[in-house]
């Protein structure tokens, strides 16, 4: 491929990259300072409600100190500006609420790895698998083995992950005790690079992962069969069957890579949208990831945390896409043809 | 038994559907002589398609061969320097029918022995693979030939097509229609097999192409000894290119003859129809005439001759008794009631009908 057309390319995504972040920002932006109701009164009420003895009216001089504090003093266009400069260029998402003292960043820096690894590696898995046994099912379609199970990954792909979440939960956690019920490592452990803590991990990470996988793997496996079946209708198929060719080789090289194409489109997609998968999985197994992080800030209203992790799944999405969009023309040839000329 | 190189008998495809059989190849009888071009020629939904995909046994559910065979007969000896596989070449050199042949030998002999070009060849190149790639695999796949000696196999083959070396690194959407069909063509040809099918190559191509595509078939005869089954519905280029030629007719084949004699005094009334539609060059400017009539619903031929309804010489037998594909004239067959009769078994002298007049 030209490395110049190439490059030209590169920068042009990045360009509509860049500005689309700028652009979802403001509107989330805009949409924070559209809900209803002041955060430092709901605040106050809440103490209150706890039991907090203090004045009984907020104090303007202590509701203007945590205005500031989470950067909601001044004119909507100072917020604005200070808004864009902290969350873009410093990462700085103001003070939380959720845990007084302590930066949102650092809240979230602590709750990223943790999705990223659960969400990440089961959606990962999931698509892997998936792939090979949609792709094997969609080949051997007239099969009853594959009907079997093309018609079990029907019913499996309609069940909410939720419930699949509290079915293993039921199963392996309450009944059998196999697994443990919460938590993303065994309080008993020091983090860091040690047995006991890795076997805890896995151990943790097993039934939430295993929710994700078995809905998600059911997906997949019926949207790459039924590409399959398409592929398989093809001239371009019948015509190297005709050529002799092995089997074996027709199902990788010419039904499995096209069918590949648009899936993974669908897996960055997919990946794009992990935060927004976090919360039920998250809060389900009270696993320390963005998606505990958020249902705890929601309960709170801790108004910067909620910010924060709204933005960060917007990036993450927007991420996504923009890789897709530099990985395509080098799985794509007609892509290249189109972009690049 | 005959020495042809392809023998089909009696071959009947049916598609399955909810309201029934779909007839689409109902007892089809042809033979394609060694280095010949045979010229299959008909009307939409004739049927003739469906006898090349069963020929390459690709024919798909809801389709299916219902009965017949289809006995390919290759020279054996003729390419000694590909890996062959002397138990299957045995088989070949006796005869073996498609119909029933075992996958493994299916695979062996496909392209060896037998390419196909298909119809739609906008759509039949992988989208995602360069051309060499493409050729080569069908290479690697039947001989014990190198990597570089099947790309040098590749680049003479573009050449009897007139597609120059850096076609081989392109992929599909990087060529022109015509440049596809080429490609196809020389595809077809990598291993010298010695029967190519060819499924309405030059349909939806300019002249200028078209007459590429037929020069290239001329030469891959000339050059190659292959016999080349053509599919067309353009009579004009069956009269250029192919030596023999037999028309179908609602699943059947309804007369088979040398081209020339065909075009000369045509015999069935069917094809005499097909031939008057045909519009020529010069002359004086008159109305074209059409074969009368709808094609036929394959659910339920009618009885007796398929072609009773529309044929302008229908007899009371007709509508009653099929007429069997009979050699009339040296060289000549046709299925028509007006040119044998079945009771007495004797060959009529029909001779009159083939100008065209009715007989009132």
């Amino acid at each position: 491929m030209d490395r110049r057309k190439f490059l030209r390319y590169g920068l042009r995504r990045l360009a509509v990259y860049l500005l689309t972040i700028w652009g979802a920002f403001t509107i989330a932006f805009v949409f924070f300072r559209l809900i209803p109701g002041d955060p430092i009164e709901l605040y106050y009420r809440e103490l209150q409600a706890e039991g907090f003895s203090g004045e009984s009216a907020v104090n303007d001089a202590a509701a203007e100190t945590i205005r500031e504090r989470i950067g909601i003093d001044g004119t909507i266009i100072e917020q604005y500006f200070r808004f864009m400069g902290n969350v873009i260029f410093r990462a700085e998402f103001g003070g939380s609420i959720l845990a007084v003292g302590t930066p949102v960043r650092d809240l979230i820096l602590r709750a990223l790895p943790w999705t990223i690894g659960l969400l990440g590696l089961s959606v990962l898995i999931g698509w892997v698998l998936g792939v090979i046994v949609g792709g094997l099912v969609g080949w051997a379609r007239n099969s009853p083995f594959a009907n079997g199970l093309t018609t079990i990954s029907i019913a499996l792909s309609q069940v909410p992950q939720y419930i699949a979440a509290l079915a293993l939960l039921y199963l392996f956690a309450f009944t059998l005790a196999w697994f443990p019920v919460r938590n993303a490592y065994p309080g008993t452990v020091i983090p860091g690079f040690n047995l006991d803590f890795i076997v805890g991990v896995i151990r943790h990470g097993t039934l939430p992962a295993l929710a994700i996988i078995i809905v998600s793997v059911s997906g997949w496996i019926l949207s790459t069969r039924s590409l399959v079946v398409l592929i398989l209708g093809e001239d371009y198929l019948q015509y190297a069957q005709s050529k002799g060719l092995p089997r074996g080789y027709l199902f990788t090289n010419y039904v499995l890579r096209n069918a590949l194409l648009p899936q993974i489109t669908a897996l960055a997609i997919s990946l794009g949208f992990i935060v927004n998968g976090a919360l039920l999985i998250e809060t389900l197994f009270s696993y320390p990831g963005l998606g505990l992080l958020l249902q705890r800030a929601v309960t709170q209203l801790d108004y910067n945390t909620i910010q924060a992790i709204v933005l960060i799944s917007i990036l993450s999405v927007l991420t996504a896409n923009f890789l897709l969009d530099l990985v395509l023309p080098f799985i794509d040839p007609r892509v290249r043809t189109q972009e690049m000329g | 038994m005959t020495d042809d190189l392809l023998t089909i008998r009696d071959l009947r495809v049916y598609f399955h559907s909810t309201r029934g059989e779909y007839k689409v190849v109902d007892g089809v009888n042809l033979g394609v002589r060694r280095n010949e071009i045979l010229g299959l020629a008909g009307e939409s939904g004739s049927g003739k398609s469906t006898v090349i995909e069963a020929i390459g046994r690709l024919i798909e559910p809801p389709g299916y061969i219902a009965a017949g065979e289809i006995i390919f007969k290759p020279q054996t000896d003729h390419q000694p320097t590909r890996d062959a596989n002397p138990a299957f070449e045995s088989q070949l050199a006796a005869g073996v029918d498609l119909v029933t042949a075992e996958q493994p030998l299916l695979q062996y002999l496909r392209w060896r022995h037998m390419s196909y070009i298909p119809q739609a060849s906008m759509n039949a190149l992988n989208p995602i693979m360069r051309i060499k790639r493409q050729m080569v695999d069908a290479i690697t796949a039947h001989t014990d030939l190198s990597e570089t000696d099947a790309h040098q196999r590749a680049a003479e083959v573009l050449d009897i097509v007139k597609l120059p070396p850096p076609v081989l690194e392109a992929y599909p959407h990087e060529l022109s229609g015509g440049m596809k069909q080429r490609a196809i063509i020389a595809i077809g040809m990598t291993l010298n097999p010695q029967l190519i099918v060819a499924d309405e190559p030059t349909t939806a191509l300019d002249v200028n192409v078209q007459r590429a595509i037929l020069d290239a078939l001329l030469r891959v005869k000339a050059e190659t000894d292959a016999s080349i089954l053509f599919v067309s519905h353009d009579l004009a280029i069956h009269a250029e290119l192919v030596d023999r030629m037999a028309i179908m007719y609602a699943g059947k084949i309804v007369e088979v003859s040398p081209v020339h004699d065909i075009f000369a005094a045509p015999k069935h009334p069917y094809t005499q129809q097909l031939l008057k539609s045909a519009p020529t060059l010069g002359g004086e400017r008159v109305r074209q005439e059409t074969v009368l009539g709808r094609a036929l619903d394959r659910l339920n031929w009618p009885s007796g001759c398929r072609f009773h309804q529309r044929c302008p010489f229908v007899m009371e037998r007709c509508k009653h008794v099929e007429p069997p594909l009979v050699e009339v004239a040296p060289g000549r067959s046709v299925a028509c009631h007006l040119h044998y009769d079945v009771e007495t078994q004797q060959v009529i002298n029909a001779d009159e009908f083939a100008d065209g007049r009715t007989h009132d």
